[in-house]
């Protein structure tokens, strides 16, 4: 049977670290097509980078840090759906959903194909140790100011999405203490997925 | 200025027929301005001929008369968008969205695009009414229950969207009886969108 395994936290908790291990241990186990990987981040890069009206306009939200309209958000993840789902491919997704408009249409995909009781990994990891993650990453938007700015859009845009998966009888939220090391953190997630 | 025209109704109630009358008469209007109609029904039935899974999936959920998930109607509209808002042409939408929290993330796109005052345009007939329409134009994809469950959700789904609208001080609603012949429901939507003095 196939899983859905939406990783979820602030910027800087680890979800693209931990998505990576437990993408490598699935196609290990599974085989090399057995998993698509969405990273929501990478597809916004490249479509800011094409040329259009469009893109252009989202080039722009970007560079003032405001936060992207949802239907440009789910446009690229409902692309990368229709493009890669196959019959019986795992799914990880790693900076989807974000706000709680786009986790009710990530909602209707999910039914749609077929996924039950998806899982949610909530990396739950301290606004300092984010931050101090963020600094030492270094990439060019990891400004001490930008840093903070996402933050503080995580408390009001993604923080009511956690909530909605966290009570929710049609998902598998588990709950990962997300300060510890990479490793442990690791351990911690495999065995709440029961891997 | 550009205009932004929903259309928004039960099958049958003749969006279909006005949207392109609308367009000739915006045509005559203003020449100048380049219109892009979207039919979201067409779309979606050029969709499902797709052998993608999805595309399988959402054909066998049309063949069934249900709902399609939100997440694919948002794509196809969506694409659509991308394409074809350049220019800040006049827009006319058929069949998007249908449920409330579709036309949440319409009206994100709308300010996106910087759309200004979209007028949303509601073809009221009663559900009998509908039906009769439907059960005479009868196109092959057509059968009696298919009809009668696509009238039903409307009532669930789509009829909640169209109170969204209704009071909603960014859009302009108007509500125009479309038992009526043709014509006189395109002179009365020319007359109050404001199009004919």
């Amino acid at each position: 049977m196939s899983n859905a395994y939406i990783f979820i936290g602030r910027s800087g908790s680890g979800k693209g670290t931990q998505g990576a291990l437990l993408d490598a241990l699935i196609r290990g186990r599974d085989g090399a097509d057995s998993l698509i990987y969405l990273e929501t981040g990478r597809l916004f890069r490249e479509f800011i980078k094409a040329d259009g009206e469009s893109n252009r306009m989202a080039k722009a939200i970007n560079e003032v840090g405001g936060l992207q309209p949802e239907f440009l958000t789910v446009h690229l993840w409902s692309n990368f759906f229709v493009k890669n789902f196959r019959r019986g491919v795992n799914i990880i997704t790693d900076g989807t959903p974000r706000k709680l408009l786009e986790t009710g249409v990530l909602d209707t995909a999910f039914s749609f194909y077929g996924f039950k009781k998806p899982y949610v990994v909530f990396l739950n990891t301290s606004v300092g140790e984010c931050k101090k993650r963020l600094l030492a990453r270094g990439r060019a938007d990891d400004t001490p100011e930008d840093i903070n700015s996402r933050l503080a859009w995580y408390e009001t845009d993604v923080a009511p999405s956690v909530d909605f998966y966290r009570n929710n009888p049609n998902y598998n939220f588990c709950d990962v203490n997300g300060d510890q090391s990479v490793e442990d953190v690791f351990e911690d997630i495999k065995k709440q997925l029961g891997l | 200025m550009s205009y932004t025209f929903i259309f928004i109704g039960r099958s049958g109630a003749g969006k279909g027929t006005q949207a392109p009358l609308l367009e000739e008469s915006l045509k005559k209007i203003d020449s100048t301005t380049e219109i892009v109609r979207m039919e979201t029904g067409n779309i979606f039935r050029s969709f499902i001929k797709g052998d993608k899974w999805a595309q399988q999936k959402a054909k066998s959920i049309t063949d069934a008369g249900g709902l399609q998930p939100e997440f694919l109607t948002i794509n196809l509209w969506s694409t659509f968008f991308i394409e074809h808002f350049r220019n800040d042409p006049h827009i006319i939408i058929d069949g998007t969205p249908r449920k409330p929290f579709e036309a949440t993330v319409l009206h994100g796109a709308f300010e996106f695009f910087e759309r200004k005052k979209p007028i949303v345009v509601y073809l009221n007939v009663t559900r009998d009414w509908a039906t009769e329409k439907l059960m005479a134009r009868k196109r092959n994809d057509d059968t009696a229950e298919g009809i009668a469950k696509r009238l039903a959700w409307f009532d669930t789904e789509v009829l909640p969207t169209i109170e969204y609208y209704r009071h909603n001080p960014a859009y302009q609603f108007i509500e125009i009886n479309g038992e009526r012949p043709v014509s006189e429901v395109h002179e009365e939507l020319l007359v109050r969108s404001g199009l004919k003095k």
